[in-house]
């Protein structure tokens, strides 16, 4: 459980909180990058961390992220034309640049500056991975682009999805680094989903539905391995990386790609869930990747046009009782994401974990909150910067290892929890 | 006409949880393994008297300079310690939960006969394995071998602090 205030402070991301501070330490997932797919191109509105902005290409391919309303009558740029190197309001034609500085006030003599006097709030928006990211913090503090494996890899070794979740982002985290539901919530999944079946690896999972667990801190965050019995004198581990504040991937299954997510604060009410899949020595083929359009594996097939899942609480997430009595799945939801996310919304916006009582195997969740709240204290009473910044936090991998019973799996698999290009990841 | 799920997720709807206690408090032992261990448990019962925990004696420095009676000594204030306790069946019985606390690279010396007991008495076991900061891998690799059989979670945190942290979320 957590008290009150210590609830607060890890679920609020806006402007001037604790946690919110941390955020804005790092780079964020903003946008994939085919949402602003050519110069000129429709603005796109994006919430993050409280603050709506909008996003645009400019006639010269350069990118940004600015306040989404006039400095003129509060109007959304998002009805802005854009177009001849800037965003132009069409209400009364202020127009603004990639950097959120006001280029032209009709209204006004363009001798008299005044449109240099107006300057809208904006971030850096860079394409890394297929991905945009922004840094929302002190400009003079600002770190080296990500280096996680995935943004990394050839554009036809990897997949990458979003999709809102009506939650807090902590909700949505933790469940990514709660392995011990696994076994229960996407068993089905385990049995039938294309991008994770057929594997020995499954086949310790299902055998042995009371893992035990691991959890190690390291530099940049946590690892939490999960052990199962395997072959005699031997256990079959699958070990999740947690990096701080939210990237956190999924030990691999076979042959099959690596998945992941980050989980981004939209507001302290939504996050944004980003989804990746890829593997690290070959492409992806056609039928993974169709799968993965699909809904597969950890995707969710969308409302049209917009990023929210197909099955969402609108609908009750299409649960059918009648797949959940018949084992297809284990709790009426079909697919690995939506299991999840449904549940996590079930807890409300923001969960009171007064009311929580938390176990032994729910050590992983309790040590990534003390080290964000610890964190955040540090950050704000010191100016210490966070963990989870570098390329030496960032280069970490899943595995999922049969390891002598003996053996450390921090230690006997530290070469597979680290990212080795060229490298098949370790995978059962 | 808004879903089931819908209506009952928003922040207003939260607001109508039923208000009650919704567990009892649970009985975790505290139990240092190691002589490095000793002062931080200490330092948690201090704070909080409620708290239990088992500290049990460990060779002192005198014995384990006395290079000919080492052995014998530990064995015998292993030994002292069950009966002192009035057995360590009776110590753990009560338990929830049992947390071992150990220093890394330790050889925490009492992980085998207070792990097994647990084991009898079928009390869950979690091994905290603490101050990791410039010990070797290989070293840690040897504290988590002799905890590994008992401990259904295993925690290597770099900081004593951790204890407190997961006494207050486990509701201790």
């Amino acid at each position: 459980m957590l008290r009150k205030e210590q609830n607060d402070l890890v679920t609020q991301t806006g402007p001037g909180t604790p946690m919110g501070s941390l955020f804005r330490c790092y780079w964020l997932p903003a946008l994939l990058a085919e949402e602003l797919p050519e110069n000129d191109c429709p603005p796109v509105r994006i919430k993050l961390l409280s603050e709506r902005l909008v996003a645009f290409r400019d006639s010269e391919g350069r990118l940004g992220l600015i306040d989404e309303f006039c400095a003129h009558r509060g109007v959304s740029l998002w009805f802005g034309r854009n177009e001849e190197s800037g965003l132009r309001c069409p209400y009364h034609g202020w127009k603004y640049d990639v950097t959120g500085q006001c280029v032209d006030v009709p209204s006004e003599p363009a001798e008299n500056g005044f449109c240099r006097k107006i300057k809208l709030k904006s971030y850096p928006l860079v394409e890394r991975g297929g991905i945009l990211w922004t840094y929302m913090g002190d400009l003079t503090k600002q770190p080296p682009l990500p280096e996680f494996e995935v943004l990394t890899v050839p554009p036809e070794q990897r997949f990458i999805t979003k999709r809102t979740q009506e939650c807090n982002w902590l909700q949505a985290l933790e469940g990514g680094i709660d392995s011990s539901h696994v076994s229960f919530l996407h068993s089905g999944g385990l049995k039938h989903d294309p991008l994770f079946k057929g594997t020995k690896g499954n086949e310790y999972n299902l055998k042995d539905l009371k893992p035990v667990f691991e959890v190690v801190e390291s530099a940049g965050g946590l690892y939490i391995g999960a052990r199962r019995n395997a072959e005699t004198g031997h256990y079959y581990w699958r070990i999740t990386p947690w990096v701080m504040p939210n990237f956190t991937m999924i030990a691999p299954r076979g042959g099959h790609s690596v998945h992941g997510h980050w989980w981004v604060p939209i507001d302290d009410e939504n996050c944004w869930a980003w989804s990746f899949d890829y593997h690290p020595i070959r492409q992806l083929r056609p039928d993974e990747v169709a799968a993965m359009k699909d809904g597969k594996g950890i995707h969710v097939r969308y409302v049209p046009g917009t990023f929210r899942p197909e099955a969402n609480k609108d609908n009750d997430y299409l649960i059918d009782r009648a797949a959940q009595k018949a084992g297809l799945t284990y709790s009426g939801v079909d697919g690995i994401a939506m299991q999840d996310a449904s549940l996590q919304e079930s807890m409300g916006p923001i969960v009171d974990r007064t009311k929580e009582n938390l176990v032994s195997t729910d050590n992983g969740i309790i040590m990534a909150r003390m080290r964000l709240m610890r964190a955040a204290k540090a950050l704000a009473e010191k100016g210490t910067l966070p963990p989870g910044l570098t390329a030496e936090h960032q280069r970490v991998r899943s595995a999922a290892i049969v390891l002598p019973a003996d053996q450390a799996y921090a230690e006997a698999a530290k070469s597979a929890l680290t990212v080795q290009p060229g490298v098949a990841p370790a995978s059962v | 006409m808004l879903s089931q799920s819908a209506r009952a997720t928003t922040a207003k709807e939260a607001a109508f949880r039923v208000e009650y206690p919704n567990s009892s408090p649970r009985a975790v032992k505290l139990v240092a393994l190691d002589e490095a261990s000793v002062p931080v448990l200490v330092r948690l019962m201090r704070a909080n008297p409620r708290r239990a925990a088992l500290l049990p004696p460990f060779p002192s420095a005198e014995a384990s300079r006395d290079a000919a009676g080492t052995v014998g000594a530990i064995k015998a204030q292993l030994g002292d310690f069950v009966t002192r306790t009035k057995g360590l069946i009776a110590e753990i019985d009560p338990a929830d939960l049992i947390v071992l606390v150990a220093t890394a690279g330790g050889d925490a010396p009492l992980a085998a006969v207070i792990g097994e007991a647990c084991q009898a008495r079928g009390v869950p076991v979690t091994a905290l394995i603490l101050d990791t900061d410039g010990v070797r891998d290989d070293a840690l690799a040897a504290s988590l071998a002799r905890l590994r059989p008992y401990a259904s979670m295993l925690v290597v945190a770099r900081g004593y602090d951790y204890i407190e942290d997961m006494l207050a979320a486990l509701r201790v």
